[in-house]
């Protein structure tokens, strides 16, 4: 905790802030692809979204209080960029959010930067039709990897509330890897 | 994994099938780095900062008309009063006015009137990049 104060304080101090800033870059920018891809699914939409966040947590760094640790602030940020993104898009076609996940997901077969086989792709098409919430709990649990109390400062939601998600996410998941 | 029946977490792990470009990461760092405000941009609202300032100088002119035209009601004979009735005659125009000025008057006019934007252009320039 006392580092990451101590790198904090770099962060925000004018003679250090680029060199600290590119540490985090380093440290946070493969997670956080993954955590963003995940959501959005297509690399290009990807990298504009990881853009904005690094550019946001960039702006905000003056205004993080410390109240949560910077992994789960930048986290929400990315989460938050990423949901505003499909619900943006959602809006520009006149489409609702599921259905713009629905594209999505049916783009992926043809998309270069996408070779996952049969099972990989079922199972993209079963988190796509789990409500939101369990979709991120899902994709944060089971792709990412993501420890519950990590999940739970990021979402601020209870460590039981999200294993309660998950195993509702799984059970709907499998039955439709099942039937399908 | 077993035929018929999915199970999540003894199966092996079914991953994303996503792939990212070679060497995305590096040149992502660089790419995101040079796009950074090289420092932090402070957006104040020009209207906001100044408003105090303004309104101080909106006062210090309606109590300076007011006074003026109070002086200038009491006596309309004086040096004041006839300004006043020249611009409010709209029958006289500016190129009446202007007959009765030299050219020398007009130049030094033009002058003053030159320097007095290109001054508030340059402060208005300087306050822009602070």
């Amino acid at each position: 905790m006392q580092d990451e104060k101590a790198f904090i304080a770099e962060l925000l101090h004018p003679k250090t802030q680029q060199e600290a800033f590119r540490k985090l870059v380093r440290d946070y920018q493969r997670p956080l692809y993954n955590h963003i891809r995940n959501i959005v699914l297509n690399h290009d939409d990807t990298d504009d979204v990881l853009q904005n966040t690094f550019v946001k947590v960039f702006q905000n760094l003056k205004n993080f209080k410390g109240e949560s640790k910077l992994f789960s602030w930048i986290y929400r940020i990315a989460t938050n960029e990423a949901i505003t993104f499909i619900n943006q898009r959602a809006k520009k076609q006149g489409i609702s959010s599921e259905e713009v996940q629905e594209k999505m997901i049916n783009s992926l077969q043809a998309d270069v930067d996408y070779d996952g086989d049969e099972i990989q792709l079922k199972l993209q098409k079963a988190v796509a039709m789990l409500p939101e919430k369990q979709q991120l709990v899902f994709k944060m649990k089971y792709f990412e990897e993501m420890k519950y109390e990590d999940m739970s400062e990021i979402l601020e939601t209870s460590v039981g509330a999200l294993k309660a998600s998950y195993f509702h996410a799984v059970k709907k998941i499998e039955d439709f890897l099942q039937t399908n | 994994m077993s035929m018929n029946k999915f199970d999540l977490h003894n199966d092996p792990k079914i991953e994303t099938g996503f792939k990212i470009p070679e060497n995305y990461f590096e040149r992502f760092e660089n790419r995101l780095m040079q796009q950074l405000p090289e420092k932090e941009v402070r957006v104040v609202s020009l209207w906001k900062k100044r408003t105090r300032w303004i309104s101080a100088v909106a006062a210090v002119f309606v109590l300076g008309f007011g006074l003026w035209l109070f002086n200038t009601n009491r006596n309309a004979e004086t040096e004041t009063g006839a300004e006043l009735y020249l611009a409010y005659q709209n029958d006289i125009t500016t190129e009446d006015i202007a007959a009765l000025l030299t050219d020398e008057d007009i130049a030094s006019l033009e002058n003053d009137l030159a320097l007095y934007s290109s001054e508030s252009e340059t402060y208005v320039n300087e306050y822009l990049e602070q």
